[in-house]
């Protein structure tokens, strides 16, 4: 009864799924998704154990890290919804001046670098748009992440009493993001993309990460950030 | 209409059908200049300078193809009449043209070049040190025979004429700008005003440690340490490590220009590194712990989590 007035609403509001409702969706083709994105990322190093200050601000200036990345999606279920594994390698990087004793910048610069590896299983909601012809994929992802990292001041390494400032953190990360198909912007160079490149479908594509590099919780610091990342998608 | 489209197809064939260059062995182009050109200094006065011709086309010649220098600029012959005249230094018989002969090597002495003997008529052979500075040019000719004109038509000339300069002026010393870093110098140099940038060949820096912990400095002999090696124009900055925050140090730099003449005092500065704080000091003056793989302990049980993440999706794939 419930299903057959859900049916009924989504039927007024979208006409297409009332010819679509009486079939299941049927397997689709294994796919592999590449996105490029791009985002603004700033590490929780604040919450790093033992820390007092905010020596990020303090370096930084309350301005994030300009972070890109690509990711590579591949599904191994491809029916209801898309189940893969995705993997991605971002790189993201911030420079200032190094301050003098009292305070004041220096002539050199002091930076920080990261590059965040995630690998996620991803759970695509690709229904709407392949049985509804509703353009949009809600999708999900949760993963384990490693940050390589390194710090730099004069050119080089930073080291401080012997202590180089760089290393690796891991931790455990999620993604929730929705994607626009494109597809109906245009459909018959949708078509012809299908046909001679083998992309079935362009994506434009907003999401929210939060990732916990903190090496769960253990002494050192803390990369971990909550941050937004928009891109472009294509399915292959 | 044919006979004038064919016409203006061959014209071009006509026009690069016959052609004459002339190679200084080792001259090049620097700076702003367009074609090659030799520099030397007076060190260089009484060495050989060597190259090549090389022709095409050129077996309808009828005068002997004579290669000079002059002090001005190249014409169709060389100046013989108005000191200073051109010298000749390389003469091949037009028979030797028209038997084949498409390429030939000469040398001449550095000494001969009329820039050394503005005034006579002897096209050279003055003492070296007698000028300061000119260049001349190496120039090249030889007239064709064509059935129109006879042997006064085509004039065959190199397009590019390599240059020979004579400079004994030892350049100023350079402009030095010091950076303090921590543990460290940057020094930055760039042409004194009065020496075009594109006289200079390289820099040469040095440095002493002059006094320590920002003391004063006793007179005493300072023992410089070349740093950098030569440090090329286009990107003249080098960087002195390992040094010790707060003490003063003494550096030295000097010019030396496309004539590998070295100035002859070098511009002094001194600078102290300084210390200074970074991000990852910053974290630890915050209370930062050290941890993480790579730099403690602790990374490796992390490892471990991420390659049992890592294997049990894959078995999840294969499964």
């Amino acid at each position: 009864m419930k299903k057959a007035l859900l049916a009924s609403i989504l039927g007024v509001a979208f006409p297409a799924f009332a010819q679509s409702t009486t079939q299941a969706p049927s397997s689709l083709p294994n796919t592999t998704i590449v996105e490029l994105k791009l985002g603004f990322y700033q590490p929780r190093v604040k919450d790093s154990p033992g820390v007092t200050g905010d020596p990020y601000v303090e370096t930084f200036g309350n301005s994030a890290m300009l972070l890109g990345g690509v990711e590579v999606d591949r599904s191994f279920y491809h029916g209801y919804g898309y189940l893969g594994l995705s993997v991605s390698v971002s790189y993201a990087e911030k420079y200032a001046k190094a301050l003098l004793a009292d305070g004041t910048p220096s002539g050199e610069a002091t930076g920080l670098i990261v590059l965040p590896i995630r690998v996620m299983a991803v759970y695509r909601y690709d229904v709407l748009a392949h049985v509804f012809h509703i353009p949009l994929v809600p999708y999900a992802e949760i993963g384990g992440i490693a940050y390589p990292w390194w710090t730099n001041k004069g050119g080089m390494t930073e080291t401080v009493d012997g202590q180089k400032g760089s290393g690796l953190r891991f931790g455990w990360g999620f993604t929730a993001g929705l994607a626009l198909e494109m597809d109906f912007l245009n459909p018959s160079y949708a078509r012809e993309a299908r046909e001679d490149s083998g992309i079935y479908h362009f994506y434009l594509f907003g999401e929210f990460n939060d990732d916990f590099a903190n090496n769960f919780g253990a002494a050192g610091i803390n990369l971990g950030a909550a941050y937004f990342t928009f891109g472009l998608a294509f399915e292959f | 209409m044919r006979p004038l489209l064919a016409a203006l197809l061959l014209l071009p064939a006509v026009g690069t059908a016959q052609t004459l260059s002339v190679t200084i062995n080792s001259a090049i182009t620097y700076g702003t200049n367009v074609n090659p050109v030799l520099a030397f200094n007076a060190s260089g006065c009484s060495s050989n300078i060597t190259g090549s011709w090389t022709g095409t086309g050129l077996t309808t010649a009828c005068t002997s193809l004579q290669l000079w220098i002059t002090n001005t600029t190249c014409a169709a012959t060389p100046n013989t009449t108005v000191a200073p005249v051109d010298y000749i230094f390389y003469t091949q018989a037009a028979g030797n043209l028209v038997g084949g002969l498409t390429t030939d090597t000469f040398s001449f002495t550095a000494s001969v070049l009329p820039g050394f003997a503005a005034g006579a008529l002897d096209g050279g052979n003055t003492s070296c040190g007698s000028v300061s500075d000119f260049t001349n040019y190496v120039c090249g000719a030889v007239t064709l025979n064509t059935a129109t004109s006879g042997c006064t038509g085509t004039v065959v000339q190199p397009t590019t004429i390599n240059g020979l300069r004579y400079d004994n002026v030892p350049p100023d010393p350079p402009t030095i700008n010091i950076v303090p870093l921590d543990s460290q110098l940057s020094v930055r140099l760039s042409p004194d005003a009065l020496t075009p940038v594109v006289d200079v060949q390289y820099y040469l820096v040095q440095y002493a440690l002059q006094s320590t912990d920002g003391g004063t400095y006793d007179g005493g002999t300072l023992n410089y340490t070349p740093v950098g090696g030569n440090i090329a124009a286009s990107n003249a900055a080098v960087s002195i490590s390992n040094l010790v925050n707060g003490d003063v140090y003494s550096i030295q730099g000097f010019t030396v220009d496309e004539a590998s003449n070295v100035s002859t005092t070098p511009t002094t500065v001194t600078g102290s590194p300084v210390m200074t704080t970074g991000f990852y000091a910053n974290y630890l003056n915050d209370g930062g712990q050290v941890g993480g793989c790579g730099d403690s302990a602790g990374g490796a049980p992390s490892a471990l989590a991420l390659g049992a993440l890592l294997a049990l999706v894959l078995a999840r794939r294969r499964g």
